[in-house]
């Protein structure tokens, strides 16, 4: 339950768009969001569930997620990428954003008939890295409500960093004003060396 | 006549997605796109306003999902409904509704037809119970309106197979039928007449200001009736200008003196 399992929903509304765009002819387009959907893929598939991975490979391949979100909707998504530079080979656990860019399609962007955007940073706090992902929807619904399930998916990624790092990483969702959730991880900064290295065992 | 077209409402959140069911469904011969709905809510007020035959609901969609807006369609018609899905993990839920089928994306073209054709089908039925209860409903304003205008309709004469030809016997001569198993005897101008007919349907059909009925098996000709009496057993008896004594049975007794007495 740690690690990421590919949405079902997410590949097979994907495969329909791009049979959309095969049946309409629009070849270039089919291609690109095929492309982006065998990159995701191979990224998701590929690894460990315990895996690590550079900044830059997480974020390439939350970047090909976001963009086919971004076909499937008519582009009614905005995205943003801010990385400070230095970080492109900073570790951390593959896949840990992809359950907070879902929710936030999930809560900020689909529910809304006129789109949202997300916007994701990557910025070095002494030895900290920091990532945020903010969405401008409706935010959290209050504690206690039953809506409240947008809690699962981040407590996944929360459990999973403790289970690295213990107490020096972490995980936070907390409402932005005027309206959007901000959730923001953070883990100690290490450079990713070359190759794959796996993190410490789960078992 | 050809098949009128099926008319079809889509609601999708995916423009994408909406672009493909359209596609797909210029391959399928009579359907009309009325309207294509990209949230719940949308879909709800269209299904109210253009009355389609089917919705083809997605299911994940904002504002309302596509059980919400399956729930609203008692109100709006009753369009067949068909979910569109893009992995079957509500198929369960989906079946629990009266949808017309479940087809997952993306939907092959063959498959979408069938599905139509099932909702063709249903529309069909509904359509034919429908025109049934119309109709009934005609008879029953026509038949109300004929007797508020002349009151029930009695019929005003026989037709009699008698030796290779057809009788007319009018019921206003008749001075008396009695019943023989599943005939009646007609007692007509100084003869009697065999006809294929029950007391009971006899007695729908003739009108009680001529004829009167004075016992099970019998009626009698009001205007032939001289007396009414009681014999040394004290039964009651019709006695008819002819001579002919007719039992009335204590059933009718009472009707036949309360009509004596109205009558003179």
């Amino acid at each position: 339950m740690l690690h990421y399992q590919i949405n079902p929903h997410f590949l097979f509304n994907t495969l329909n768009a791009i049979s959309t765009l095969v049946l309409e002819k629009r070849n270039e387009q089919a291609e690109s969001m095929l492309l982006k959907l065998a990159g995701f893929l191979r990224y998701s598939l590929d690894r460990q569930p315990t895996e690590m991975a550079a900044l830059t490979a997480e974020l390439d391949a939350q970047r090909k997620y976001l963009e086919i979100e971004r076909t499937r909707f008519d582009d009614r998504l905005q995205v943003r990428f801010h990385v400070e530079p230095g970080l492109e080979n900073a570790r951390l656990p593959s896949l840990i954003l992809q359950p907070i860019m879902e929710n936030a399609i999930k809560y900020a962007i689909t529910p809304r008939t006129d789109g949202g955007s997300i916007d994701v940073s990557a910025t070095r706090d002494g030895d900290l890295l920091r990532i945020a992902i903010e969405d401008d929807g409706p935010g959290l619904p209050p504690e206690g409500d039953p809506r409240r399930r947008r809690g699962v998916g981040l407590a996944n990624a929360r459990e999973r960093l403790e289970l690295i790092y213990g107490d020096r990483a972490g995980l936070t969702a907390q409402n932005r004003a005027p309206n959007g959730c901000r959730v923001e991880i953070w883990l100690p900064l290490e450079e990713q060396r070359a190759g794959r290295t796996p993190a410490p065992a789960l078992s | 006549m050809p098949a009128e077209p099926l008319r079809l409402l889509l609601a999708d959140d995916e423009p994408l997605a909406l672009r493909r069911i359209r596609l797909a469904l210029q391959s399928i011969p009579d359907v009309e796109i009325v309207g294509a709905a990209s949230d719940g809510a949308q879909a709800i007020s269209a299904m109210r306003d253009l009355r389609p035959d089917v919705v083809l609901l997605d299911i994940k969609m904002p504002l309302a999902d596509g059980f919400e807006v399956a729930n609203a369609v008692e109100d709006s018609g009753g369009p067949a409904v068909i979910f569109v899905s893009a992995f079957d993990s509500y198929a369960v839920q989906a079946f629990e509704t009266s949808a017309v089928d479940y087809l997952v994306k993306p939907v092959e073209f063959e498959r979408l037809a069938s599905a139509l054709d099932r909702a063709r089908e249903r529309r069909a039925a509904k359509n034919a119970g429908r025109r049934a209860e119309e109709l009934a409903a005609v008879l029953d304003a026509l038949k109300k309106e004929s007797e508020d205008r002349e009151g029930p309709r009695y019929e005003k004469e026989f037709w009699i197979r008698d030796r290779g030809r057809f009788l007319r016997v009018p019921v206003i001569d008749v001075e008396r039928i009695e019943a023989e198993r599943d005939y009646v005897r007609l007692y007509w101008e100084g003869r009697t007449l065999l006809h294929r007919e029950t007391m009971s349907h006899l007695e729908k059909k003739l009108d009680p200001d001529i004829m009167l009925r004075v016992h099970r098996s019998a009626f009698v000709n009001w205007k032939r009736l001289k007396a009414v009496r009681r014999d040394a057993n004290g039964r009651l008896m019709a006695v008819l200008e002819s001579g002919e004594e007719v039992p009335v049975s204590r059933a009718y007794a009472q009707r036949v003196m309360s009509e004596m007495k109205t009558r003179s």
